[in-house]
């Protein structure tokens, strides 16, 4: 679904740090949204820890850097990570290309699926929240 | 309302400290604003950024320059004590610091614009967050997330060095040394070019600190002077530990085919490295404003200057990302074969 020009697929999850979580069998696919990829511009480098790394949710799993601003990707779930997207070694502009195809960042298992209840589903939860994020970064001043 | 914000006027210090005392700062969650300037030249590289694909290593070892890799984005930078340094660690959360990035930067960059017109240089912010006069870059900074803060630092530049610039950072060949200095030259200015030598030498170091701390406290509010106390300064003796160390400094990363160096923002030089179906091939180019404006081919291709001709009449002037484009596809003709 589109949201004043911001592509936000209804079906995936979303973390208020501007991150995507797809279900993928008991596996979880994440990567960085549409609103945080065009708000950061150019993505010039990701972070990609090592495969087995221990995740906690709301902690650090990694570091993005674009327009000069090294930004922290936090993890949305309790769980491990068990597979990166080793194209953005070479190519991390591909999430600037295709953010939620190409572009996509972690593969990850959750020690419990239920978190995903904290993150924002459903065009009910996320219309309001896109929109209130646009009224708050995406408009000069 | 703005809670008091801390200001650590250290002055002259060590090297290591011009950079430990804001990422201690940082990783304590303590806001504050650090001026300072090194007691000695170094070299300072991105988080992103692996010095041996970006620096003369060998070259730095025998001037004695030390290597810095900091926690913040950003380019490889030459420093020393004629830039005086300014570095704002707020939290995450400040009202200040907003997703939109270039908000972030257009605010806590007016701060520094102003100094540098107070002192008599038409500064303006170029986005994304250099500042420039006249066109030429002055100022170079970067931000970065550590622990639960932001740190976005920069410097007042009295004097740049453009010849020890090019010097320290690796070149492919003497010609793209020559020609990202040539561009260092004509692209970046400082106090002493702008308002003469003789002005720039009769200003005080401390007077350019009073002037920064005045307009930085319009921006972040009442700045109350600190000094390194002993919580920050275990801080940043733990944290030299670990920030200092080699594996930490010259952690390895996988080359790339495709190297940009930034000279200001917009002008960037460019070098690539593959295959192409005729041999090894390393492609030196300038892009403006996303724009190709100068191309020049070495390697093995039995027609090289042809296929110079061919690329410089298609690209020139054209979107630097579809000249990649083209070499990557040449290399990828080159695997296929």
């Amino acid at each position: 679904m589109e949201i004043s020009g911001y592509n936000f697929p209804e079906e995936l999850f979303y973390d208020p740090e501007h991150y995507w979580v797809r279900v993928e069998g008991d596996e979880l696919v994440m990567g960085m949204d549409d609103f945080a990829q065009k708000l950061a511009g150019d993505i010039v480098f990701v972070q990609l820890p090592d495969e087995g790394k221990k995740l906690k949710k709301g902690k650090k799993l990694a570091k993005v850097e674009s327009g000069k601003w090294l930004g922290k990707i936090l993890s949305p779930v309790n769980g491990e990570l068990i597979a990166v997207n080793e194209e953005l070694e070479i190519s991390p502009e591909l999430i600037n290309q295709d953010c939620y195809g190409a572009g996509w960042m972690y593969r990850l298992k959750a020690k419990d699926l239920s978190e995903l209840d904290d993150l924002l589903h459903g065009a009910e939860a996320i219309t309001p929240w896109v929109e209130a994020e646009i009224a708050k970064h995406a408009t000069e001043g | 309302m703005l809670d008091t914000m801390h200001l650590y006027r250290l002055g002259r210090v060590s090297w290591q400290e011009s950079q430990l005392a804001y990422h201690a700062l940082a990783h304590l969650g303590r806001e504050g604003l650090v001026l300072c300037s090194p007691e000695r030249p170094y070299v300072s590289v991105g988080y992103s950024q692996d010095p041996a694909q970006e620096l003369d290593l060998a070259y730095c070892a025998e001037a004695g320059l030390p290597v810095f890799r900091r926690e913040v984005g950003g380019g490889a930078v030459y420093l020393d004590r004629h830039q005086l340094f300014w570095q704002v660690v707020l939290k995450r959360n400040h009202p200040l610091v907003s997703l939109n990035r270039q908000r972030f930067y257009n605010r806590l960059l007016a701060p520094v614009v102003a100094a540098y017109q107070d002192l008599g240089a038409p500064a303006r912010v170029a986005p994304v967050n250099d500042v420039a006069v006249g066109g030429r870059r002055i100022a170079g900074t970067g931000a970065g997330e550590i622990g639960d803060s932001v740190a976005f630092v920069g410097n007042l530049m009295r004097r740049f060095d453009c010849a020890a610039m090019a010097r320290v950072l690796r070149a492919p060949d003497e010609a793209f040394r020559r020609c990202f200095h040539g561009h260092m030259e004509s692209q970046l200015t400082s106090l002493r070019r702008e308002l003469g030598a003789k002005r720039e030498a009769a200003l005080d170091d401390e007077a350019l600190y009073d002037c920064l701390a005045a307009r930085f406290a319009e921006v972040l509010g009442p700045l109350e002077k600190r000094t390194v106390d002993d919580e920050l300064r275990s801080a940043m003796e733990r944290l030299g530990r670990r920030l200092l160390s080699p594996e930490w400094t010259y952690r390895r990363r996988k080359p790339r085919p495709h190297r940009k160096v930034k000279v200001r923002a917009g002008l960037f030089l460019h070098h690539w490295k593959g295959q192409s179906p005729e041999g090894h091939l390393e492609a030196q180019f300038t892009s403006q404003d996303h724009k190709v404006v100068e191309l020049r081919l070495q390697g093995e291709a039995v027609d090289l200057q042809r296929l110079e001709s061919r690329l410089l009449a298609e690209f020139m002037g054209r979107d630097a990302r579809s000249l990649q484009k083209r070499l990557s596809s040449l290399a990828a003709r080159a695997k296929a074969a």
